[in-house]
């Protein structure tokens, strides 16, 4: 509907038209969304939806350990919409901090090129500035660049194709979160295994929250899964149109105080009818888990 | 996980209401302090809502045009709010400076910013071809009406120019959330809008 006006304003489309009508909106309205407290605000209170609820459960909880909080609360999947535009869903969980010094080998390049990113950035740059990213072809050389040794490399039967490490700093240093990103890509399945570390000197027991999103219409279902060595996880299953690729099922697991997060998608498109999708999640699962 | 402001005049974002009222009192008595002060202020945001529209050359020479507007208009005029009056002439300037340039010289993102506008307008608007002077008036209605969030959210998006990837991180989620809000927000602006039967 991008359509010229055919009046003489052939530069001008319905929608250039309406965005310059916009020009006269009250300027109470616009004053009121110049950026500061009030946006900052509402990026604070979303993180609480879950952890609001879930940190008074473990201040009753923690007194007694706090392995106990993460093992009653579990993971829980919440506050799921869906329509034609795009479908998704939160996951609550407990995680546990990981100190600043579990991270060493280039831990100081990341930062300073963090520190960097930060003070040359501008406010209509595209990237994001706290955040440093690089792929590498294996679990083991990933985790060797920032010479991890509380992470297990996950065992799968295939090698990934890439694992992608990304690092989330702050201009002043200290990081706040590092993940790591495997991607094993097949002519059926596309398959995902992410692990996320939340980084503080507290080491800490804390809720924790995430979200999950599809593009179009797709339904949701959710079952909790036990693996052998007794990790509790959670399933979600998607099913979704063959034309954004969206079926697909996702398993959800804390171990180590670290979510883990492994995705089966089946190439709808190759004609992978995508049935064995969430018996490849609980496969993996089990692998990760260990004994 | 955002970076930390400094706390320095260039980069003030909130509104500060004494300072832009002696602001005012010095453009109104001719002071050039004014202006410099002005643009010490808010040239960074203005120029990022012509950036959203322009090039950079020519969101630069935007932001000289609304400095020299300001200088012009204030006085007569005293506004209640000086960044959002600036910011509307700005605006303006950049979309008429637009009409020069043609369809495929244009950003993707001012044009992307059209094509969702166009998802806003009710079909009988779509038909007659032309805004009324009440839609403003109706839209801000449309605005209030919503939870604060999602108001803000609107008018940075259509209004400032601001890109779905710097909203995310502005209202802590991520783009694809973000893109279903305002998915969300436009079926709303037209059910709106076509309810109060708009003409276009």
């Amino acid at each position: 509907m991008n359509k010229e006006k055919q009046d003489g304003k052939k530069w001008e489309t319905d929608g250039i038209a309406f965005l310059k009508k916009l020009n006269n909106l009250d300027a109470s309205l616009v004053a009121e969304a110049q950026q500061g407290d009030s946006i900052l605000h509402f990026r604070k209170r979303r993180r609480l939806k879950f952890v609001a609820a879930a940190a008074l459960l473990m201040i009753c909880l923690t007194a007694g350990g706090g392995i106990v909080a993460a093992s009653v609360l579990g993971i829980q999947i919440f506050d799921i919409q869906s329509d034609e535009g795009t479908s998704s869903y939160d996951v609550g969980f407990v995680t546990r901090y990981r100190r600043q010094d579990a991270f060493r080998g280039h831990i100081d390049e990341v930062k300073d090129t963090i520190r960097k990113q930060c003070e040359e950035y501008k406010l209509w740059y595209s990237s994001i500035p706290n955040i440093w990213y690089r792929e590498f072809d294996d679990w083991e050389s990933a985790l060797a660049y920032l010479e991890i040794d509380f992470l297990e490399v996950p065992i799968t039967s295939r090698p990934p194709t890439s694992v992608e490490l990304s690092v989330i700093g702050t201009e002043e240093g200290p990081l706040q979160g590092v993940q790591f990103y495997g991607s094993y890509l097949s002519e059926r399945y596309n398959v995902y295994v992410s692990v996320n570390i939340y980084v503080d000197d507290s080491e800490q027991e804390i809720p924790a929250q995430t979200f999950a999103v599809t593009k179009g219409e797709a339904s949701y279902t959710s079952e909790t899964y036990t693996t052998a060595g007794g990790i509790p996880c959670m399933l979600v299953d998607a099913e979704g149109s063959e034309e954004y690729g969206s079926t697909a099922a996702t398993g959800y697991m804390v171990k180590d105080g670290m979510m883990y997060q492994v995705s089966a998608l089946p190439q709808l498109r190759n004609g992978e009818p995508g049935e064995n999708r969430m018996e490849i999640v609980k496969e993996l699962l089990e692998e990760i888990a260990g004994k | 996980m955002q970076k930390k402001r400094k706390n320095d005049a260039a980069n003030r974002t909130h509104p500060c209401p004494e300072q832009d009222t002696q602001i005012i009192g010095k453009l109104w008595a001719r002071e050039e302090d004014g202006l410099k002060l002005f643009a010490e202020y808010y040239k960074n945001q203005l120029l990022a809502i012509a950036r959203s529209i322009l090039s950079w050359e020519e969101a630069a020479e935007c932001v000289n045009d609304t400095l020299f507007a300001i200088w012009n208009n204030i006085p007569p005029n005293r506004p209640d709010f000086l960044f959002a009056y600036a910011a509307a002439i700005c605006r303006n300037i950049a979309y008429d400076r637009l009409r020069f340039e043609n369809a495929k010289k244009r950003k993707a993102e001012v044009v992307s910013l059209s094509e969702e506008m166009e998802e806003c307008i009710p079909s009988h608007m779509a038909q007659s071809g032309e805004i009324s002077g009440e839609f403003a008036q109706i839209l801000a209605d449309f605005l209030r009406g919503l939870p604060k969030e999602k108001r803000l959210i609107f008018v940075r998006r259509y209004w400032y120019g601001d890109s779905v990837e710097m909203l995310s991180k502005q209202f802590g989620c991520g783009e694809s959330r973000m893109k279903s809000i305002l998915f969300r927000l436009r079926k709303q602006c037209r059910a709106y809008l076509e309810k109060e039967g708009v003409a276009i």
